[in-house]
Formats: C-alpha cells, sequence, structure tokens
C-alpha cells in the first residue's frame, strides 16, 4: 500500500522538515549578512551543526512512522505552490526506499562536513559564505532527492549546481578557481538543457512529469528513447561521465571539504539518482538503456586509466570516483537497482572519508618521506607491468591527457560555438561603430594588455 | 477629455512597478548621473512612459512613445544607428496609429481617437497599419533584425536612462493594448512571426553575449534575449503562457535594473570604462554588490527560489501547443545568457584586484536599499509566486479573451477585468 498524504499529518511534516530545515539556514545567514551583521563563526557552527542534526533525526523519525505503518512510499501533498488557470506547479515530495536513504545520507554527510570544516576553514575570510553556500547546497540536495515530479527536481538540481560553481571560485582572488568554475558552470548548464528540454517532452507527451505514477507503459518506445536520452544527457553532465568528466578535476579548486560533500558524495550522485527515477521510462527504450550502459562502461574504463596517473591527491580521488560513478550507471542499466543505491551509498561514504582525510595524508606522507631519507618506495600491484612496454606507453599518453575529452569538447562545440560568437560580435560592432571615440582610446589600450587571467579565461572559454 | 487616460488591470501593476523601478534607479544613481540635463532626460522616460500605459487617446500614445524615445535621439554620444532607428520606430508607431484612426472615421467609430471606441469593433482595414505597428514594436523591442541600437546605446549612452527606456516594454504594450484588440483577426498571423522572431533573437542574443567582453554591452545582449520570450507568450493564445509573459516582464525589468544598477556603481568606483579584458577583482572590496549581482542575475535566468523560475516555467508550458520551439529556444538562451551572467560576474569581482587606489565604500545607505529591495521582491515573489500571478491574472484572462473568444474562465483566481477611467 502506497500512502498519499496531505500536509498536515505527522510523517509528511517530519519528513517536510528535512528539506526546509537547511532552506531556513540559509536563509537565516544571508539575511543576518545583508543585514550588516557577520555571526560570530562558533554561532554558525552551533546553528549548523543542530540544523543537519535535526534533519537527519527527521528523516530517521519519517521512516520509523512509515515503517510502522507499513507504508513503502509516501506521497506528501502541501497543496499548490502556484497555480494559473487549470494548470498547477505542485509542492509534492516523495519518500520511498530510493529517496529516503539518500535524504539520510546527505543530512548525516553534509552534518559531518560542517562539523569538520568548523576547524579547516577557521578564521578564513569567507567563512561565513561558505556555510551559507554550504545550507544552499544541502536544501537542493534535500529538495531534489525529495522532489515529487521532475518540475521540482529541477529545482533542487539547479540550486546543487550554483552553489557548486560558487564554492569552486570560493578562492576567487587566484585566476585558476575563476576560470575552472567558469568552465564547470558552462558544463553544467549545457547539460542541463538536456534536463530541461526532457522535463518539457515529458509534459509534450504525457502532460505531466509527477514521479509517483512513472511506470514503464507511460511512453511508447520512441518517447521514451527522446525523453530517456535528454535525462541521460543531464545525468552525464552531472556526474562527470565520458565526455563530460573533465570538469570534475576542475572542480577542486574549492575547499577541501566542499570537494568531499560535492564531488565525493551528493552532487556527482544526483546524476546517477536522476537515473535511478527515470528507470521506468529507461525500461520502455532499449536504445536509452543501451546508451546508459555504454557510457557507464566506458567513463569506469576511463577513470581507471586517467586516475592512475593523476598527479596530485584530490584529481585521483576524482577519478576513481567517476570510475565508480560509471559503474554505478552500469548498475542502473542492468536493472540492479538496489545494488546501484548501495553503491551511491558506500561510494559517498567512504569517498567523503578520503576527500576530508586528502591533507592529512599528504602531511603523513611528507612525515614518512622525510623519515626514511627520500627512500620510499612504491606500493601497489602494478598490474599494468604485464602489458607490452609500447602499449603501457601509448596509455600513458592518453590517460595524462585525459583521453582528449576536452579537447574534444572544445572542438565539436565550444570552438564552433566561440567563433560563431566572435562573428556576431565583429558583425554588430561594424554596424554599431563600436564604443564613443572618447571611451576607444582608453578601451583599447587596456585591450592591448590583457591580464593573465583574462587571457586564461579566453582559453578556457573560447579556445 | 475624461476618457483620455485608463488604467485598467493590464496597465496598473506595469505602471505602479516601473514608478517604483525608477524611483529605485534615481535612488542609486552616481550624481554624476543626475547633473544639468540629465535629470530632463530621466523625466521624459517616466513622463512618456507612464503615458504609453495609461493613454486611451492614440495621439497621447504616440507622444509618449516618442517623448520616451527622445532621450536616445537627442543625445549626441549615440551614433547614427541608434538615433535613426528611434526615430523609425516612432514614425512607424505614429504611421500605423494614423491609419487605424483614419478607418475609425470611415467606419463611423464614436470617437476614432480612443482605444476604448475603437477595440470590439470587426477589423476590415487592411494589413498596413499592423505591419506598421510591427515595425514600431520590433525596434523598440530590440528584435532581430532591428536589435542593434540596443547595445549601441547601452555602451554610449547613459545606462540607466537606455535601461528605463528599454524596461519600458512598449513592444509588449502596443501588442496587448493596441494590435490584438484592435486588429483582431488581422495580426494572427503577423503576430505569430512576431513570436517566432522573438524566440529566435532570444538565442541569437545569448549567442553573441558568448563572445561578448565589454560589460555593458554584454549585459544589453542578455537583456535582449532575455525580453524576446515575452512576445511569443502574450502571442499564445493560453492564459498559462500569457500570465507567464506577463510576470517575465515583470522579472526583466526587475532583474535588469539591478544588474543596470550594480554595473553603473561599479563603473563610478572604477573611475575607467571596463573593457572587460581583465578581472577587476571587486568581490573583496563590495563584497554587498557582487551578491546583488549574483541575485540578480540567477532571477534573470530563470534559477529556482526566483520570480524568474516561475516565469519560465509558465511561459513554457503555456506556450507548449502554439510555439513547440519555445521548448528548445527558451533552455537554450537561458544556459548561455547564464554563462554569460557569470562570466560578467567574474570579470567585475573575481580575481585579484588590479588597482589599489579605490579606497570607495561598499554599497553606501541610499544604493543599498534600493538594490536589496529589488532583490527581496525577486526572491519573495519567487518563493510566493501565487501573490504575483493574482495580480496579473484579470489582465491574462482579459488578454486571453481578446485573443480566444472561445477562452473558458475557469479560474477562481481571475476577476473580470475592471476598467477605472
Amino acid at each position: 500500500m502506497n500512502g498519499s498524504f496531505m500536509s498536515g499529518d505527522p510523517m509528511s511534516t517530519v519528513l517536510f522538515l528535512t528539506v526546509a530545515l537547511p532552506g531556513a539556514g540559509f536563509l537565516l545567514l544571508a539575511l543576518s549578512w545583508l543585514a550588516g551583521w557577520e555571526p560570530p563563526e562558533k554561532l554558525v557552527a552551533r546553528v549548523t551543526g543542530l540544523i543537519y542534526t535535526v534533519a537527519a533525526l527527521c528523516v530517521l523519525t519519517g521512516a520509523w512512522l512509515m515503517h510502522a505503518a507499513q507504508l513503502p512510499s509516501l506521497h506528501a501533498d502541501y497543496g499548490d505552490w502556484f497555480r494559473v488557470g487549470d494548470y498547477a506547479f505542485k509542492f509534492e515530495l516523495y519518500f520511498d526506499g530510493v529517496s529516503l536513504p539518500l535524504l539520510g545520507l546527505t543530512t548525516v554527510l553534509t552534518g559531518l562536513v560542517a562539523a569538520f570544516s568548523r576547524t579547516y576553514m577557521h578564521r578564513e575570510p569567507g567563512f561565513l559564505r561558505f556555510f551559507v553556500l554550504l545550507h544552499l547546497f544541502g536544501f537542493g540536495a534535500t529538495l531534489g532527492f525529495a522532489a515529487g515530479s521532475f518540475d521540482l527536481l529541477v529545482g533542487g538540481w539547479e540550486l546543487v549546481g550554483l552553489s557548486s560553481v560558487l564554492l569552486i571560485s570560493y578562492f576567487f582572488e587566484r585566476p585558476g578557481p575563476v576560470t575552472n568554475a567558469l568552465r564547470v558552470f558552462a558544463t553544467y548548464r549545457s547539460a542541463d538543457v538536456g534536463l530541461l528540454v526532457g522535463i518539457f517532452a515529458l509534459h509534450h507527451f504525457r502532460h505531466s512529469a509527477a514521479l509517483p505514477a512513472l511506470d514503464a507503459h507511460t511512453l511508447d518506445p520512441n518517447q521514451a528513447t527522446i525523453v530517456g536520452l535528454l535525462l541521460l544527457l543531464a545525468a552525464m553532465g552531472k556526474a562527470a561521465q565520458i565526455p563530460f568528466s573533465g570538469w570534475l578535476p576542475r572542480a577542486m579548486e574549492g575547499p577541501t571539504p566542499s570537494s568531499a560533500i560535492f564531488y565525493g558524495a551528493i552532487s556527482v550522485h544526483l546524476g546517477a539518482y536522476l537515473l535511478l527515477r527515470a528507470r521506468p521510462l529507461l525500461e520502455s527504450s532499449p536504445v536509452a538503456l543501451g546508451a546508459v550502459a555504454l557510457v557507464g562502461l566506458a567513463t569506469a574504463l576511463h577513470g581507471v586509466f586517467v586516475g592512475r596517473v593523476c598527479p596530485d591527491a584530490k584529481t585521483s580521488l576524482a577519478y576513481a570516483a567517476v570510475t565508480q560513478l560509471g559503474l554505478i550507471f552500469f548498475e542502473i542499466a542492468m536493472g540492479w537497482t538496489t545494488l546501484a543505491l548501495l553503491h551511491i551509498l558506500g561510494h559517498s561514504t567512504i569517498r567523503t572519508l578520503q576527500f576530508l582525510r586528502a591533507p592529512s595524508m599528504l602531511h603523513e606522507y611528507h612525515r614518512i618521506h622525510a623519515a626514511s631519507g627520500g627512500q620510499v618506495e612504491a606500493g601497489g600491484l602494478s598490474i599494468e607491468g604485464i602489458l607490452p612496454f609500447g602499449l603501457r606507453r601509448r596509455l600513458y599518453w592518453f590517460a595524462v591527457d585525459r583521453a582528449h575529452l576536452d579537447r574534444l569538447l572544445d572542438s565539436v562545440a565550444v570552438r564552433p560555438l566561440a567563433r560563431l560568437s566572435a562573428w556576431l560580435v565583429r558583425v554588430e560592432e561594424q554596424l554599431t561603430g563600436g564604443p564613443a571615440p572618447a571611451a576607444r582610446a582608453v578601451v583599447s589600450a587596456q585591450s592591448a594588455s590583457p591580464s593573465a587571467a583574462a587571457r586564461e579565461e579566453v582559453d578556457v572559454l573560447h579556445d | 477629455m475624461t476618457n483620455w487616460l485608463l488604467l485598467d488591470s493590464f496597465n496598473a501593476v506595469p505602471l505602479m512597478l516601473y514608478a517604483v523601478l525608477w524611483l529605485a534607479m534615481l535612488m542609486l544613481a552616481p550624481k554624476q548621473d543626475l547633473t544639468g540635463n540629465r535629470i530632463t532626460r530621466w523625466l521624459m522616460v517616466l513622463a512618456g512612459t507612464a503615458l504609453v500605459y495609461t493613454a486611451n487617446h492614440l495621439a497621447l500614445y504616440a507622444v509618449g512613445w516618442i517623448l520616451s524615445a527622445w532621450p536616445l535621439v537627442e543625445d549626441p554620444r549615440l551614433g547614427r544607428l541608434t538615433r535613426t532607428s528611434m526615430a523609425l520606430g516612432g514614425m512607424a508607431l505614429a504611421g500605423g496609429l494614423a491609419l487605424i484612426i483614419q478607418h475609425g472615421i470611415a467606419a463611423g467609430a464614436a470617437d476614432p481617437w480612443l482605444l476604448s471606441s475603437l477595440s470590439g469593433a470587426a477589423w476590415s482595414g487592411g494589413q498596413l497599419p499592423f505591419a506598421l505597428l510591427t515595425l514600431a514594436v520590433i525596434q523598440r523591442k530590440g528584435i532581430f533584425p532591428l536589435h542593434s541600437w540596443v547595445p549601441q546605446a547601452m555602451e554610449r549612452g547613459d545606462l540607466l536612462v537606455t535601461g528605463l527606456v528599454l524596461n519600458g516594454h512598449f513592444g509588449a504594450v502596443t501588442v496587448a493594448r493596441v494590435a490584438l484588440p484592435l486588429l483582431g483577426d488581422a495580426s494572427r498571423a503577423s503576430l505569430s512571426i512576431l513570436a517566432d522572431l522573438g524566440l529566435f533573437t532570444a538565442v541569437l542574443g545569448a549567442i553573441v553575449a558568448v563572445a561578448d567582453r565589454k560589460p555593458r554591452r554584454l549585459l544589453a545582449w542578455v537583456a535582449i534575449s532575455q525580453a524576446s520570450t515575452i512576445l511569443a507568450g502574450l502571442e499564445s493564445l493560453n492564459r498559462q503562457a500569457i500570465t507567464g509573459a506577463m510576470l517575465h516582464w515583470m522579472v526583466v525589468s526587475i532583474a535588469t535594473s539591478a544588474l543596470f544598477g550594480v554595473l553603473r556603481l561599479v563603473e563610478v568606483r572604477h573611475g575607467l570604462p571596463i573593457s572587460g579584458t581583465e578581472y577587476l577583482g571587486l568581490g573583496r572590496r563590495f563584497p554587498r554588490l557582487a551578491v546583488f549581482f549574483v541575485v540578480a542575475g540567477v532571477a534573470l535566468v530563470g534559477l529556482p527560489g526566483t520570480l524568474g523560475f516561475v516565469s519560465e516555467d509558465l511561459l513554457m508550458h503555456g506556450a507548449l501547443e502554439t510555439h513547440p520551439w519555445i521548448g528548445l529556444a527558451v533552455p537554450l538562451a537561458t544556459a548561455l545568457n547564464a554563462i554569460g551572467i557569470f562570466r560578467l560576474f567574474g570579470i567585475l569581482f573575481l580575481g585579484r584586484r588590479l588597482a589599489p587606489t579605490m579606497i570607495v565604500p561598499d554599497a553606501i545607505t541610499r544604493e543599498r536599499w534600493p538594490l536589496a529591495a529589488l532583490i527581496l521582491l525577486l526572491v519573495a515573489l519567487g518563493l510566493v509566486p501565487q501573490m504575483a500571478i493574482n495580480l496579473r491574472s484579470a489582465a491574462a484572462v482579459q488578454l486571453e479573451r481578446i485573443e480566444n473568444p472561445a477562452a473558458l474562465p475557469g479560474d477562481a483566481h481571475a476577476p473580470a477585468a475592471q476598467p477605472h477611467p
């Protein structure tokens, strides 16, 4: 028996708090800063800890209440968010065996990362900014996992992307984080077109994007292929699957705790969650299922090769995460959804730990290195040694350049778009005559010596 | 004479919103933008826009249109393109209205000068008046192929005044108040082309914004792109899309006003024209301006938690049947525009600060309050959008009935339109 409840009953109220509390934390901290008051670090950390403790307890209580009432799923309708004529955007949340574990994981890991960050980010100039964005992420992630429709899922999805990009550019005085944040944002937004158009197509074919009613007979195979491939595009962008995997190492520019929660745990798994939710649609389309499996397997292999030649700890961890995400995609395509869910839970937990330990691990390595007089031997099986030297060398080149995927994306999508755009800019400037004569001299003087940072941005985005 | 002006469910909210925006821009404008005859330009734009919004008399409509365009026509810094374009738009409008009046006289209308007297009668005056009005709408709204005046005026002229001219959205007003009620079926096919041109402009503007580095021009492209989808919604025969278009009108007006305002404040603090080839790194020095910019930017490109998300959702769902391309054009344009906004944010606020001479403070009180009010409006209405929807629902129903007389009321939130002459 599935449950459908209106707002007001204890179960849906408790579960609603899971989503609402991080949002309230974000508003509280952001508005207090905007009003001119910067709360002390200790208060920020305590409020954050309290919010995620209560949110985790809410998930636990809600799950227990559902179990006691023998409800495998709960569809909680909180009324119309907005309505025009016969069209209503419902605020409905959906709790079941997929969303509840992920909500629990999100609240627990975000709380742990917040506790870790209290010390790690101590006296950083952007301490409050970090926590504000962490709350925004927490709100987006819980909303995404608990959404009762694809329409609402988009809301959480976009908020996670926005907070992710703003945290990548956290150290914004360095050029690297800024240019990499732009690249990540561009990748996110491009892939998100798939999600938006996919949902649009779903409305077009089915006149609804609600999750609970989704089944294998919702769409005919052709329609399911169109929607499935569009959703796959969005999932690939979010989960750093090939050919989009190049954004993940760029995202490591942010503070380590944000790397842990975003790229080790929650954010990258949103893509897999989207496919888990769309699984009933995918079942109608062998083409879409095949594409998910192919992308997953290829990404897993890609992650294995590239991860072995990464020069730094965080990038190496990022590619290890890419490998596991590829396997999760493959599991979803094969229909092993329970395994995929367990894989997500286990992988998120272990990867968060590894990311949070990364700075200490490096420190320990340096101590061991010094204690041994610089004679630390390489560990591991190094099974690539069984391959012929020539093949190993080729694979090494392939992996060092990350399978040339960034260059491929640049040549296929970024550069043609940038060229078209630059051509249009030139046409428009010829048409409008450029800046006023007085300003032209100043601007041309500035343009003659573009800073290294600006040149790098142009390289990243346009070239 | 008592019928020369009309305040009804359609124009009351835009008029109020415009007055608020005008006041907010005036409050935060740098003093150097309000010297000499520049304040006259501000007043002309306000008076002209108020006249266009409220005019029931066609001559007043034309006077308001020309009055609000005059600051751009007489500004010597602007190029020939802008001045010619504005003059062309004004003449096209005047010509179209003159032909409508002539037809009204021939048809024996009670008062051929009044919109209320002419609307509802079957139009048999041919396509020429509508062609002229379409030309005026395309020009004033900055729709392809008459869009180039917007980046030029933004780049060379007074940024805030040009922003106010653009945010009058006279193209949408003319479609809703003149073209649809007066020309009826005669306007249907041409309006559809106009809407498609709007969608094309949305994508075109977004593509140009990818490579244009000059902040004023970049912002102009994003503004054109986002505003161009309004027409597709207004012309869609569907209440959701019409409401979405009206909300989008509000979003574009509020968000671009805030963005133009922040950019102008950054310019006067920087002291030099901003080429866009280097990061200014002002985020550390001006964190509040940076936050205002980010929130206005994400609202403009429809990110959740803001009114932009709601307006785009309604626009896309409602216009699905009449303009299937909107399902591709809007996500594509907003994705590219979001990249453009983030690039501009990076240019202004990220990176290492190059000029150590700036000792000016972050947003001062008279700047902070209007910007905070605009931002809070976008977020509050985004969280509780039904309030904004209810404000526009009567106008949406009114427009839907004009476009599609067979449309059923069927909406508890939609009272009948109440004109208040």
